[in-house]
């Protein structure tokens, strides 16, 4: 029963399973592995937080229809190609958003950008000594 | 994207489960078509020219690149990016799937049980070949080879739900564009056959089996995979679309069939997933049941010759990042050469790079090939060998 203290709402299950997993060995890509873990961590919560956003969607869409909502309305509620073509580009926005810093790194690679082409952009009397 | 057709065992998520998967297809298609884009600036603005200037030459093979790149920052972040992205999706369906199970394993038998269109043969003494059994290809919890309780069909259900958000639907809404592809290939390249019996080799969860035979329905059309849960899957999926074809659990290195029983034997992206004595194997067997005039199809992705160093290390992403331990070795064999080698006659052996998967179901990509770096999602060109008995 989803009654909201065994875990209805957001998490949508009573019960939790154990997650399965591939076998092998999974590649290390960073340097330090806990950065390997991290970036796993940030990339789900990144996910759980779309979630919730997709839900928060679902309800004011409902309430701006009824007036009220309840759960099972949540769970009736099904996608159409419209509403996910909407809830796409909202969410592709919204990733662009958390994931700024890896654009930005990209853009800097691109233009070929260093230390030295920041400093030759601003006339020698601009630079403070150190 | 067109939502997925409901057929009888497809897996429905609760909205939160859902909401998961869509998040995944979005971060995928950021991933491919924002942050990977990224690791050719890296490669030409700075990886190359530092490796020319230390080493006084061009990179000569994918795996000096592969070197040189895995030490940049930006190319360590894409990957983990790429896999992360890969892990999720599995979980995001596996979740849904497992919720469901007894559920699904339920329908799923009534659907194969009483008077059905098809048959479904598994063999209790069936043994895995190797290379499935240990190895979860793509990633992919259990792989083919779990068999996680009675009248399990787990790795059908995911392979049909994962797969389908990876491509974004670009397969069609029944799963089946692989299939239809197929279909046009034989049309266009044997319009002399009239086939009467098609061998699907490694047919999994069953989709291009059925476009087989909605294509040519005066055939009959087997199905053959190692999976039982495939097989379950995929025979009672198929029962509830109304498609009569015959699935048995076999290896396709060494079939049942009778010497020259089958007008055209057809497998599409499944020898990657094998070795090196397998394909050998495999077409060796196609060979022994193919009826004289009768053709083998192999659907699959381009070899890696033609390619740049560079291309290639990008096209190679797979073997050390998504458990395709085979992939590398396969986009480097020379298919015609083990075609003739099998008793093929060589004149009759060809390879093709025919239409995207996609154009063949007319369904429009949501981003351009050309922009995406990694996998094309079926958006890209399909390649086939191709030969006559
Ligand atoms: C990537 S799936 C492709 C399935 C299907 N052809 C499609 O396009 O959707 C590859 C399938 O080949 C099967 N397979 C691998 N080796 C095999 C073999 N030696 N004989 C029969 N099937 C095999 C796997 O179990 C798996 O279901």
């Amino acid at each position: 029963m989803s009654d909201g203290l065994t875990g209805g709402g957001l998490s949508g299950q009573s019960e939790v399973l154990p997650r399965r997993h591939a076998r092998g060995r999974r590649p290390q890509y960073f340097d330090d592995p806990s950065m390997d873990q991290m970036h796993a961590t940030i990339m789900a919560l990144t996910q759980e937080l779309s979630v919730v956003i997709d839900r928060l969607d679902t309800i004011e869409t409902v309430m701006d229809d009824k007036g009220f909502v309840s759960r099972s309305d949540i769970e009736e509620f099904r996608l159409t190609e419209s509403t996910q073509m909407a809830r796409r580009a909202k969410r592709s926005a919204y990733i662009g958003r958390v994931f700024r810093g890896v654009s930005d790194q990209r853009e800097v690679i691109e233009r070929g950008d260093s230390r030295r082409t920041y400093a030759d952009s601003i006339s020698e009397d601009d630079v403070t000594e150190e | 994207m067109p939502l997925q057709f409901e057929h009888g065992v497809l897996p429905k998520p609760t909205a939160d489960e859902e909401a998961r998967q869509e998040f995944v297809f979005s971060m995928a298609q950021h991933s491919m078509t924002q942050i990977m884009p990224g690791i050719v600036s890296v490669y030409e603005k700075q990886v190359l020219p530092e490796f020319k200037e230390n080493e006084k030459r061009e990179p000569a093979t994918r795996h000096e690149i592969r070197r040189s790149m895995q030490r940049h920052p930006y190319y360590q972040l894409a990957s983990s990016f790429q896999r992360s992205t890969q892990e999720l999706l599995w979980d995001s369906v596996d979740e849904s799937v497992q919720r469901q199970l007894s559920d699904l394993i339920t329908k799923a038998e009534q659907l194969s049980g009483g008077e059905t269109l098809g048959n479904l043969t598994l063999d209790p003494e069936f043994e895995m070949p190797r290379y499935i059994r240990d190895n979860d290809h793509h990633v992919m919890p259990g792989g083919y080879a779990a068999d996680l309780r009675t009248g399990d069909i787990t790795a059908g259900a995911l392979y049909d739900r994962g797969a389908y958000i990876f491509t974004d639907g670009l397969f069609g809404e029944k799963m089946d564009g692989v299939g239809k592809s197929a279909a046009q290939f034989i049309r266009k390249y044997y319009p002399d056959i009239a086939p009467q019996k098609i061998i699907d080799f490694g047919s999994g969860m069953g989709g291009p089996t059925c476009a087989l035979k909605e294509a040519f329905p005066e055939a009959e059309v087997c199905g053959i995979d190692v999976s039982a849960a495939e097989l379950r899957y995929s025979h009672a999926r198929a029962e509830s679309l109304g498609v009569a074809v015959h699935f048995s659990q076999q290896n396709a290195e060494r079939t049942n069939f009778e010497d020259g029983s089958v007008d055209v034997v057809v497998s599409v992206t499944t020898f990657h997933e094998t070795s090196r004595a397998a394909v050998e194997n495999i077409i060796r067997d196609a060979y022994r049941i193919l009826k004289s005039g009768g053709a083998l199809v192999v659907g699959e992705q381009p070899p890696f010759e033609g390619k740049s160093p560079f291309e290639q290390f990008l096209a190679d992403w797979d073997t050390l990042n998504n458990n395709e331990p085979f992939w590398s070795t396969i986009h480097e064999m020379d298919m015609v050469a083990i075609c003739s080698k099998a008793g093929f006659k060589p004149e009759g052996v060809f390879t093709s790079m025919e239409q995207s998967v996609a154009s063949t179901n007319a369904v429009e990509a949501n981003a351009d090939p050309d922009d995406i770096v990694g996998s094309d999602r079926g958006g890209g060109d399909f390649w086939y060998f191709s030969a006559r008995k």
